[in-house]
């Protein structure tokens, strides 16, 4: 089979309802004849008789924005792909066998990772971005940011292929910190597995969260990119949470009803969630707010007929309401999410990144807040 | 210099790595009429280079003496003050197949102990017959001749810093060396690092830009050579050194 331009972006259901059986690769043979830079030429040379044999267009700006004007994730290659077996040679036999080790198995694809649903959703709604605004580089733009050793590119580069990932843009910093490469991308949001790296990158004011490899998944939509955020310490600052960890849940409901008035300071993932909305919007535009592809959930523990009023208006304020506001009243938010099914929930706390994550829902940390000092305390999870 | 390094010391028998560097580069030749003589010109873009290629001769050195067939050596040329004659040497380098490399300008000069080599993935990563299409793109056969011809020559020189990288294991290399390919896909960058390893080097850090502006990424990087051969345009980059 033979991929065709127009095929990818329009002849193709870029969202089908039901996963095509061959959807995590095993296609592979559709790209090997799209290999080379140019559109006219693979390595393969097979002489040109259809005007453009190319899936994947690099140049042009077109299909690859500039990432000062696309919504930039960065993500590491960790969390993008299963990598325990590599981590294990790493850890027990040295840099220079783990290095081998990869460069023996490059032609071997890596398993999906925890982020790879999540990357496949948002390569799903920029097609259909695509669709709606062929001359736009307001999409979705996945740029793999590892401080693996370019040893291990060829593998890596292998595994995009065999997964047909549309990732043209990586970094492979050899060792040294990628932090710096994450603004020099213009990153929106960074996914990592190593908890320092996005401690990091949000003291760098970069919206970040660590992932974990869930022990079990459920499906998630092929339709529809669903994104899910707790309130404090994530999408608003701190500030609350404090109260509560200082003082108690009453000192807290005092806190919050004396400031119902005064709006929340943003917290490290607000500047996604006004990416997101940026986005939903260009699909309300033409007639899509109904069957948005983007759809967004506020998932607090703060309660509706207290202390979630205030988070509602601070929302509202920025413009940036959650399509879905879930107020659990100190509830657990596992049952819940697990009825939303988002490609990626954000928390701050890891006892409710836990709790997620059990119920098979894939759960990033933003280790972010004075909930860092509290980690796994049940009493934490209150109704606030 | 270093008298521990002196060109004496460095076989003569064709095998060490002769890199030649516009008075230019070394010194800030521009302020020649403004400082009294008996000053010292200001160190130029190369300085920073020549110390990193003297960290790196010392320690192959320091690894074993038979490693002098290894070594650089830096050649000063001095006729190059006019402008054009400068870009006429970039040129006639390029003309007569000598390899010519781009200098990058540091923006700090603590990057004296390791020496950074950046390699242009859009060269090294196109076959001979992709070249040719590079045509429909506004190069000229003379362009393309060019290319092939810088191909062939950074393959000895990737070649030769191959042979001094495995001298040093992957920790503390004073030699570090890094791909960026600017606007050829993933599978450029791939066949980039595949032919790299056939000429015996496995680069340390590799970037595709897949079209974004390289700007940022080398402000980071800050590499002391740019292998770029004018496939595509560096900005900030200012042809001053040829190897």
């Amino acid at each position: 089979m033979t991929l065709y331009p127009g095929q990818v972006m329009k002849g193709q259901n870029p969202m089908p309802l039901t996963p095509p059986p061959n959807s995590n690769g095993d296609s592979n043979d559709s790209w090997d004849e799209n290999k080379g830079f140019c559109e006219s030429v693979g390595p393969t040379k097979k002489p040109q008789t259809e005007p453009v044999r190319r899936a994947r267009k690099v140049e042009g700006g077109i299909f690859f924005p500039k990432p000062e004007n696309a919504v930039t994730i960065a993500v590491s290659s960790r969390v993008l792909f299963r990598t325990e077996k590599e981590q294990k040679v790493f850890e027990e036999k040295g840099v220079e066998e783990y290095l081998n080790y990869q460069v023996q198995h490059e032609n071997e694809p890596l398993a999906p990772g925890p982020a790879f649903p999540f990357v496949k959703a948002l390569e799903a709604v920029n097609s259909q971005l695509r669709e709606l605004y062929p001359e736009s580089e307001e999409l979705f733009d996945i740029v793999l940011v590892t401080y693996n050793h370019a040893h291990v590119g060829v593998r890596l580069i292998n595994t995009i292929n065999h997964h047909n990932l549309f990732i043209e843009r990586f970094c492979m910093t050899g060792g040294s910190s990628p932090i710096g490469y994450l603004k020099a991308w213009h990153t929106n949001l960074y996914l990592s597995a190593d908890a320092e790296k996005v401690q990091e990158a949000l003291a760098e004011g970069i919206a970040a969260a660590t992932m974990f490899m869930p022990e079990k998944q459920v499906e998630v939509s092929e339709t529809q990119l669903r994104v899910a955020f707790d309130g404090d310490a994530v999408l608003f600052s701190d500030e609350s949470e404090r109260i509560f960890k200082a003082h108690g849940l009453d000192k807290f409901f005092e806190h919050e009803r004396e400031n119902e008035h005064t709006l929340l300071e943003h917290g490290p993932l607000k500047g996604f969630l006004e990416a997101l909305g940026k986005l939903q919007k260009k699909f309300y535009a033409k007639g899509h707010r109904l069957n948005c592809p983007i759809r967004t959930y506020l998932v607090t523990a703060r309660s509706a007929a207290s202390s979630g009023i205030r988070a509602l208006k601070t929302l509202r304020a920025w413009g940036l309401e959650t399509d879905e506001a879930l107020f659990l009243a100190g509830a657990p938010k596992g049952p819940m999410l697990e009825k939303i099914r988002p490609h990626i929930y954000f928390d701050d706390q890891m006892f409710h990144i836990e709790g997620a994550a059990e119920r098979g829902t894939i759960a990033a940390h933003v280790p972010y807040g004075i909930a860092q000092m509290y980690s796994h305390r049940k009493s934490t999870n209150s109704a606030k | 210099m270093d008298p521990k390094v002196t060109s004496a010391q460095i076989e003569k028998d064709g095998s060490a790595l002769v890199m030649a560097v516009s008075c230019h580069g070394m010194f800030d030749l521009d302020s020649c009429n403004v400082q009294p003589d008996s000053c010292a010109l200001p160190k130029g873009a190369a300085f920073a280079f020549i110390k990193a290629v003297q960290t790196v001769n010392q320690r192959l050195l320091g690894l074993s003496e038979k490693n002098k067939t290894l070594l650089f050596e830096v050649v000063l040329l001095g006729k190059d003050c006019e402008e054009h004659i400068k870009l006429n040497i970039f040129d006639s380098a390029k003309h007569y197949g000598v390899p010519a490399a781009l200098l990058y300008q540091q923006a700090e000069q603590q990057a004296i102990n390791r020496l950074k080599v950046l390699f242009s993935g859009d060269l090294i990563g196109l076959s001979a017959d992709s070249m040719v299409c590079l045509k429909d793109r506004g190069f000229t056969d003379v362009h393309i001749q060019n290319f092939k011809a810088a191909k062939e020559c950074l393959r000895e020189f990737v070649v030769r810093i191959g042979e001094m990288k495995r001298m040093f294991g992957h920790e503390g290399s004073p030699l570090h060396t890094s791909l960026m390919t600017v606007w050829g896909s993933r599978d450029v960058c791939a066949s980039a690092l595949k032919t790299l390893r056939g000429w015996g080097l496995d680069v340390d850090e590799a970037f595709c830009l897949a079209g974004a502006t390289c700007g940022p990424i080398l402000a980071l990087l800050q590499p002391h050579i740019v292998w770029d051969n004018g496939l595509h345009n560096l900005k900030g980059v200012a042809p001053l050194l040829s190897s």
